[in-house]
C-alpha cells in the first residue's frame, strides 16, 4: 500500500495510518496528532470508533441548541436588506437549508476540535441596521494594520456597510469594483451560491448585508490592488460580509482583505474567487482583531486550466478564528499556493480546514501551515489533498508544522491524503515542537537577549508563508510584525 | 588579568530521569592575560568543550564550586548575552544552522545588541555595511554569502570562515576558539588561522582549544596546557605541544595519574 503513494512523509511524533476507506480509494493516509509541549507521545484520538462513526455517518444532535443558534433561526423572520433585494430569493433558500443542516457539532467530522460550544455560547444575531459607523471607522484602527503599506485602491465595510467615506477607489480599465449593496440587479457574471454543507456560508449568504464584487477582464494584467477592509465592532451580534472575486482568461489581481475591530461578536466573511484559464489571484489575509471577537473566513475557489492561486495569511488576532479554505481545480495544468502563519497567545484559539481538490491532471498545489502557540492557545489544522480519478501528474504537497511556546498550548494536527489515482506525487507532513535550545543558545552567545533570540526565532520559523507575496513592503510588514509578536508590540 | 578561572568544577546537569549529574570539570585552574594566546589540547572527553560552554554560560551545566572572573568581574553569575557584550566570544566547534535568519541581520542584531547592553549606540545601516563588508572582504566571504540563511548550506570550512568573520565584526575581549580546526582541510585552516591571526593583538586574548598540534603550526601559542579528566595536568610553552605530538596523550595522563 505505502508504494501507491510515493512521498508520504511520516513524522517522528505523529503516527501514521493507512486505511482502506473505499473500495475505490488507493490511499488514505491521515497523520492524527494531537501535542502538548513537553508530551512527545501522541494521542491518537481518532481510534477504531472515529472510523467507525466516519463509515455509518451517524450525526448525533445535542438536545439543546447553542444561544447562538436560536438567534440565527429566530432572526431570519425579521431580516431584510433593501439594497439586496435582488438576493431575497438567495437569501431564503440558503436560510432554508441552514434551518435543516444547523451548526455543527462537536462529532461533525472537521469540527471536532473546534469548541464551537464554548465559542457559540451566546446569542450574535445579525446586525441589519449598524450604528456608529463613522465612530466604528476609527482612523487609527484604518491606518495601521498589517497591509497599510499596499499601494492599493481601499474598499471599507464597517459593520457589514460600505463606507463610501473611507473608501478609495482608484479607477483602472478593464477592472469592476463595486459594492454588492451597490448592484441594482444579480450581475450574471458572479457566482454567490453558498457552500450547501458550511453552516457558516449559508449563514453568511442568508445574513449578509454587502460584500465586494470584483470582476477583471480578460487579459488585463490589473496594477492596482484592492485591498478590502472588513471592520466591526461592538458586543453580542454578528456581521456578515460575501466577496466575490472573477479573474477573466488571462488577467490578473491582487486582493488584501484586513480583518480589523473589537469587541465580543461574531465577524463572517466569505470570499468566493473564480481564477479563469491562463489568469492569476494573489490574495493576502490577515486577521488583527482584538482576542475578544469570533471570527468565520472561507475562500471557496475554483482554480482552471493554467492559472494561478496564490494565498496568504497572517492570523494574529480574535479569540477564536475558523478558516475554511477549498480549493477545487477546474481545469489541468494550475497551481495553488496557500500558506499561513497563526500567531496566537493567551487563549486565542485558531482553526483551520483546508481541501484541495485535484479534480483534474496535472496541478500543482503546495500548502503550508505555520502555527506558533504561546500561553493556554490552541492551534487546530485539518488539511485534506484530494485527488480524484484520473488526475493524471497531480503534485501536491503539505506542511503543518506547530510551535509550541508554553506547556499549556495545544497543537492539533490531520493531514490527510485522499488518492483516488495512482500517477501521483503527493507528500504531507506534520511536525510539532519548541524552540531550538542549540539556535536560541547560539544567538544569546552573540549577544542577543533571550526574548529577542526567542522572537528571531518565532520569526524565522514563519517567515516562508510571506514568501510568495510580491510587494516587498507588504512582506516586509508581515515579517516585521513576526518578530515583533512575541514582545506584544500591536500592529503599529 | 583578562580570564582567571580558581579551582572550578562543573556538572553536566542531566535530563528527567536520568541518573546522576556528572562531574566533567574536577577543580581547574586557569589564568590568561591580554595580548596571550593560550592552547588547550586534550584527549577526547577530557572536558575541553564542557569548559568553553562553561565560560560562555550554555545551559545544561551546573557549577558546583570555583570561581571564574573576566576582567576581574565574576563571570559566572551572567547571562550568556551579558557574557558576550563584555567581551567573551565562543567559537563553536558545531556552528548552529539556523533555517529563516538572514546571516546579515543576525550580525547586525548581535552587534547592535552588544553596543546596547554596554550603554553604546547603535550601529547605523549603512555604517554597519561598511564594516562587514570591509571584514568580510579579507576573509574572502562573498557578500552573497550574507544573504543567506545563518550557516544554512554551509560547508565546514565556511560555518568557521564566518565564526572569524563575526570575530571580526563583534571584536570580543577573550576568543574562546573550541576545536575550530575540526572539520578543516588544511587550505580552509590556513584561512581560518590567518584570520585569527590578523586579530591577535595586545587587548586581545585567545583560548584556543584543540586535539591537535597541526593547528598550532598556524596559530602559535604563548602557553601551552594539557588537560586531561577535567583538570590541567600540566602547564608550559609552545615546546609542551611538540612533546605531545611526539609521545602522545598517553604519556602525560599516565604521569598524572
Amino acid at each position: 500500500m505505502p508504494g501507491l503513494v510515493p512521498g508520504i512523509q511520516g513524522n517522528e511524533h505523529g503516527s501514521l495510518r493507512f486505511v482502506e476507506s473505499e473500495q475505490r480509494t488507493l490511499a488514505f493516509v491521515a497523520l492524527d496528532c494531537r501535542h502538548k509541549a513537553g508530551n512527545d507521545g501522541v494521542k491518537g484520538k481518532a481510534g477504531k470508533n472515529e472510523q467507525n462513526r466516519r463509515a455509518k455517518k451517524v450525526m448525533t444532535r445535542p438536545i439543546r441548541k447553542l444561544p447562538a443558534e436560536e438567534a440565527w433561526r429566530e432572526a431570519f423572520a425579521g431580516f431584510s436588506v433593501p439594497a439586496l433585494a435582488w438576493m431575497q430569493p438567495r437569501k431564503a433558500e440558503a436560510f432554508a437549508r441552514f434551518e435543516k443542516l444547523g451548526l455543527p457539532t462537536p462529532r461533525t467530522e472537521n469540527w471536532r476540535w473546534s469548541e464551537i460550544h464554548r465559542h457559540l455560547n451566546a446569542p450574535y444575531p445579525p446586525l441589519t441596521r449598524p450604528e456608529a459607523v463613522d465612530e466604528a471607522a476609527q482612523p487609527a484602527l484604518m491606518e495601521n494594520h498589517l497591509l497599510a503599506a499596499a499601494d492599493a485602491s481601499v474598499l471599507v465595510f464597517v459593520n457589514g456597510v460600505f463606507s463610501e467615506a473611507h473608501s478609495q477607489l482608484m479607477e483602472e480599465e478593464g477592472v469592476e469594483i463595486l459594492p454588492l449593496s451597490a448592484a441594482p440587479v444579480a450581475p450574471d457574471w458572479a457566482d454567490l451560491a453558498p457552500a450547501d454543507d458550511d453552516a457558516f456560508d449559508l449563514l453568511n449568504l442568508a445574513y449578509a448585508t454587502d460584500g465586494a464584487l470584483i470582476r477583471v477582464r480578460a487579459g488585463v494584467e490589473a496594477s492596482i490592488p484592492l485591498l478590502v477592509l472588513n471592520i466591526s465592532t461592538g458586543e453580542g451580534h454578528s456581521v456578515h460580509l460575501r466577496h466575490f472575486v472573477r479573474v477573466e482568461a488571462g488577467a490578473s489581481f491582487t486582493l488584501y482583505e484586513a480583518q480589523l475591530g473589537s469587541g465580543d461578536h461574531v465577524a463572517n466573511v466569505s470570499t468566493r474567487a473564480i481564477v479563469e484559464e491562463g489568469a492569476a489571484l494573489t490574495r493576502v489575509q490577515v486577521n488583527q482583531k482584538d482576542e475578544s471577537t469570533i471570527h468565520f473566513g472561507r475562500l471557496g475557489a475554483d482554480v482552471h486550466a493554467h492559472a494561478r492561486l496564490h494565498d496568504t495569511a497572517l492570523l494574529t488576532g480574535g479569540r477564536y478564528h475558523r478558516q475554511n479554505t477549498y480549493v477545487d481545480f477546474a481545469g489541468e495544468h494550475a497551481e495553488i499556493v496557500t500558506n499561513s502563519a497563526y500567531l496566537l497567545r493567551n487563549r486565542q484559539h485558531a482553526d483551520t480546514r483546508l481541501r484541495v481538490n485535484h479534480a483534474k491532471a496535472h496541478c500543482t498545489s503546495r500548502e503550508t501551515f505555520k502555527c506558533v502557540m504561546d500561553d493556554h492557545a490552541r492551534g487546530t489544522f485539518q488539511g485534506l489533498i484530494h485527488v480524484a480519478p484520473g488526475a493524471d501528474g497531480t503534485d501536491g504537497r503539505m506542511g503543518a508544522h506547530g510551535l509550541l511556546l508554553d506547556e499549556a498550548a495545544e497543537f492539533d494536527s490531520k493531514p490527510e491524503l485522499m488518492i483516488y489515482h495512482d500517477d501521483v506525487a503527493c507528500a504531507h507532513g506534520s511536525t510539532v515542537g519548541a524552540l531550538d535550545e542549540q539556535q536560541l543558545f547560539y544567538l544569546r552567545a552573540r549577544g542577543v537577549p533571550e526574548r529577542r533570540a526567542q522572537a528571531m526565532l518565532v520569526a524565522a520559523f514563519v517567515a516562508e508563508v510571506f514568501d510568495d507575496i510580491a510587494d516587498e513592503r507588504v512582506r516586509e510588514a508581515l515579517t516585521a510584525y513576526a518578530e515583533r509578536w512575541l514582545a506584544g508590540e500591536g500592529a503599529a | 588579568m583578562l580570564l582567571e578561572v580558581k579551582d572550578l568544577r562543573a556538572v553536566v546537569r542531566p535530563e528527567e530521569d536520568e541518573g546522576e549529574a556528572k562531574e566533567i570539570i574536577k577543580g581547574l585552574s586557569l589564568s590568561l592575560d591580554r595580548g596571550e594566546v593560550h592552547a588547550i589540547m586534550g584527549p577526547n572527553g577530557s572536558g575541553k568543550s564542557t569548559l568553553s560552554h562553561v565560560l560562555a554560560g550554555k545551559p545544561g551545566y551546573e557549577v558546583t564550586s570555583g570561581e571564574a572572573l573576566f576582567d576581574g568581574e565574576d563571570l559566572l553569575g551572567l547571562e550568556p548575552e551579558e557574557r558576550a557584550a563584555k567581551g567573551l566570544f565562543l567559537a563553536m566547534q558545531y556552528p548552529v544552522e539556523i533555517p529563516g535568519v538572514p546571516y546579515m541581520q543576525f550580525l547586525k542584531v548581535a552587534l547592535n545588541s552588544q553596543r546596547k547592553l554596554r550603554g553604546e549606540d547603535e550601529l547605523s545601516t549603512p555604517d554597519f555595511m561598511r564594516l562587514v563588508r570591509e571584514k568580510a572582504q579579507a576573509l574572502g566571504i562573498s557578500m552573497d554569502m550574507l544573504k543567506r540563511p545563518v550557516n544554512v548550506g554551509f560547508s565546514g570550512g565556511e560555518k568557521k570562515r564566518m565564526e572569524v568573520l563575526q570575530m571580526a565584526v563583534l571584536e570580543p575581549k577573550l576568543c574562546v576558539l573550541d576545536e575550530i580546526d575540526s572539520g578543516l582541510d588544511i587550505d580552509a585552516l590556513k584561512v581560518v588561522a590567518d584570520g585569527v591571526n590578523a586579530l591577535r593583538g595586545p587587548e586581545r586574548g585567545f583560548l584556543v582549544i584543540t586535539h591537535y598540534q597541526r593547528l598550532l603550526n598556524y596559530i602559535e601559542p604563548d602557553h601551552v596546557h594539557i588537560m586531561a579528566n577535567g583538570r590541567i595536568i600540566r602547564s608550559g610553552g609552545p615546546e609542551l605541544a611538540h612533546e605531545l605530538e611526539r609521545e602522545g596523550y598517553a604519556a602525560f595522563v599516565e604521569d598524572a595519574a
